[in-house]
């Protein structure tokens, strides 16, 4: 499997390098973000079984830039569906039905609707694929044993360090978090 | 986790007793009202017609107010909502003024052969107001619209084909749109609405003596057959009330559009009266950014939904563009003033809030929801205003007999209201969800 991963995946010639932390309650997770955050790691993620009041906070998370994307296409879809109809009822193919005005706004609305609303959810779901990095097939942490449990009761932390010199850093940095177990995990499997 | 060491660490018990404050308010509501009712009299002395009209349409804002409190009320017990319990009493205590529509009632059902027309109470000039400014050039123009449906108002009333078959279609409906079954159904539906308010609050408030978790599953159960009367109730009181202005005209989805306005009024009611209170210096941090986030979301989600209804009745009867169905939306489209107010609905009622209320940035930022809400309240008042006020027909603007109609119901409704206020905590500490309530975060 990690044979594969390794000469396989074209988009996986950079070979990933993680280190896993885990730790025992979702207050020592949300302290040890805070600290990690503090320690200027720039590459980390936080996974949790459900959703940690107080963690987005602690990580420093921004606002997801997703609702910009969304609202432009609103915007587009909106506006195309209005020139769509007008142009092509009222002004390329006038049709007279039922006694109506070729162009009557209160007909279009509900095509304006669907349209911006289509546009609208098909952005944001390949907008959040695009933000996240998706469709991705694997993924080093995935080698963990102990990862699996992260859908049931357990808490990490996870880094990505740029150097070996960084890794021993954050090693040190998520023991002294309190972090119950440290793993190295890599896409060439196993511990380093 | 011991719910009340929560609360005290959030807020005193002193802002949580209104007490003495409601008591004024309540006095301040009563002065208004009873000025209202003073004029009310002499409005009613000057052209009892109109005033009629504007009593309707102060009936009908109360009336919206208080379902849409029981509709709130209700529907977090059968969802056993945890975000909403530190809002919940105020919502419980709006939904209690309902006995005031039992005193307020009474007026509506003494005046209503001045509004509505039933069959075989045909006046032959119900509509013409004896000798004032009635422009009977407008006149002529709306008896055109409403002639094509056999309507009233026409200059040869009484006298034509169209004017039988609509006697005959009145005839039709005569089992249910008459004097006595109006009023007998409008005793029930306030009764129950009264009955309901004082139920939810009553229940509420001896949770907060017991702490009885056990009241929370009981009116978890209670909510759903209750909230099916609560469902016929509202529908059938505004087919009676609103859509029986023209009784041969109708709508599948008018309970619908009249529910849609009321669910968004009270969650702007609600925005905008804990906003008051905490001005006041009550609920402190009981009522915090969190709460204020999701009742602006319900408020936009409402409003849409406001709009949805209205759409769909319109979009419909336009298509069809049948005459009797047309009538509503030719009375509602007729001269500049009432066509301005169906575009200020179209524009202040969705286009211009849908834009200012969508970013969550908005919603928690609380001056601009505060505004928002405020916006979509003055909204509600017209559309109510546009339910009523096109049928007052030789009529075609505002009048200070609105306002002290609307002095009147509001006076009294807002000062019963503040009476249970006075004698209630604003906030349910005996609810076992209060605590999840209190620590509420949107994620």
């Amino acid at each position: 499997m990690s044979e594969k991963t390794q000469t396989g995946g074209s988009g996986l010639t950079k070979h990933l390098s993680l280190v896993l932390a885990e730790f025992a309650s979702p207050d020592a997770l949300v302290a040890a973000a805070a600290r990690v955050r503090g320690a200027g790691v720039k590459c980390w993620d936080v996974h949790t079984p459900y959703p940690v009041h107080g963690l987005d906070g602690a990580m420093g998370l921004k606002p997801t830039r997703l609702g910009v994307f969304s609202f432009i296409a609103a915007c587009t879809g909106f506006l195309g569906a209005v020139t769509m109809i007008q142009w092509m009822n009222g002004y390329d193919y006038p049709l007279v039905v039922g006694g109506k005005q070729p162009d009557a706004y209160t007909a279009m609305v509900p095509i304006i609707f669907e349209i911006s609303v289509l546009l609208t959810g098909l952005t944001t779901v390949f907008g959040l694929f695009v933000i996240c990095g998706l469709p991705r097939h694997h993924h080093p942490l995935f080698e963990s044993e102990r990862f699996a449990r992260v859908t049931d009761d357990a808490f990490f932390i996870s880094v990505e360090p740029k150097s070996e010199e960084e890794k021993h850093r954050v090693s040190e940095l998520l023991e002294s978090c309190g972090a119950s177990y440290i793993e190295h995990v890599s896409d060439h499997g196993g511990a380093l | 986790m011991s719910t009340m060491s929560d609360k005290q660490s959030v807020v005193s018990r002193g802002q949580l007793t209104p007490g003495g404050q409601a008591i004024k308010f309540a006095s301040v509501a009563f002065v208004v009202g009873g000025l209202g009712v003073l004029g009310s009299v002499v409005a009613h002395q000057i052209d009892a017609v109109r005033f009629s009209f504007s009593y309707l349409f102060a009936f009908a804002l109360a009336s919206s107010v208080v379902l849409g409190a029981l509709f709130f009320v209700l529907i977090q017990h059968l969802a056993a909502a945890g975000w909403s319990v530190t809002v919940r009493r105020v919502a419980e205590l709006f939904a209690a003024g309902a006995p005031a529509l039992l005193v307020l009632v009474i007026p509506l059902l003494a005046l209503q052969p001045n509004i509505y027309h039933w069959y075989g109470e045909h006046g032959d000039d119900h509509h013409a107001p004896a000798g004032d400014s009635h422009d009977a050039a407008v006149h002529q123009d709306q008896g055109k619209a409403a002639m094509a449906a056999g309507g009233h108002g026409g200059a040869e009333h009484g006298h034509t084909p169209e004017h039988a078959l609509h006697e005959a279609l009145l005839e039709s409906k005569s089992s249910y749109l008459n004097r006595t079954g109006f009023t007998l159904r409008a005793v029930v539906y306030v009764a129950f609405w009264a009955w309901l308010g004082v139920f939810l609050l009553r229940a509420s408030r001896r949770q907060d003596q017991d702490r009885d978790a056990k009241t929370s599953a009981r009116l978890q159960r209670l909510s759903a057959p209750l909230l099916i009367f609560f469902g016929l109730t509202l529908t059938f009181a505004a087919f009676d009330w609103l859509m029986a202005l023209e009784p041969t005209w109708y709508s599948t989805i008018f309970g619908v559009y009249y529910f849609a306005g009321a669910a968004m009024a009270i969650h702007a009611l609600l925005i905008v009266s804990t906003l008051s209170l905490k001005r006041f210096g009550f609920l402190g941090e009981a009522v915090n950014v969190e709460h204020y986030h999701d009742l602006g979301k319900l408020m936009f989600a409402f409003m849409c939904f406001w709009t949805y209804a209205a759409f769909s009745q319109l979009m419909l009867m336009w298509y069809a563009s049948i005459p009797e169905e047309l009538t509503y939306y030719a009375l509602r489209w007729r001269g500049t003033n009432w066509s301005f107010l169906s575009m200020l609905l179209i524009v202040g009622h969705f286009a211009a809030p849908f834009i200012l209320l969508m970013s969550r940035v908005v919603k928690r930022k609380l001056v601009l929801l505060g505004f928002g809400a405020s916006w979509l309240l003055f909204m509600h008042v017209a559309d109510m205003y546009w339910f009523v006020m096109p049928h007052a027909q030789g009529w075609e603007s505002i009048s200070w007999f609105d306002l002290v109609a609307l002095m009147a119901v509001l006076g009294v409704y807002l000062g019963v209201v503040a009476l249970w206020a006075s004698r209630s905590l604003l906030v349910p500490i005996g609810d076992p969800r209060l605590s999840r309530s209190l620590g509420f975060e949107n994620l």
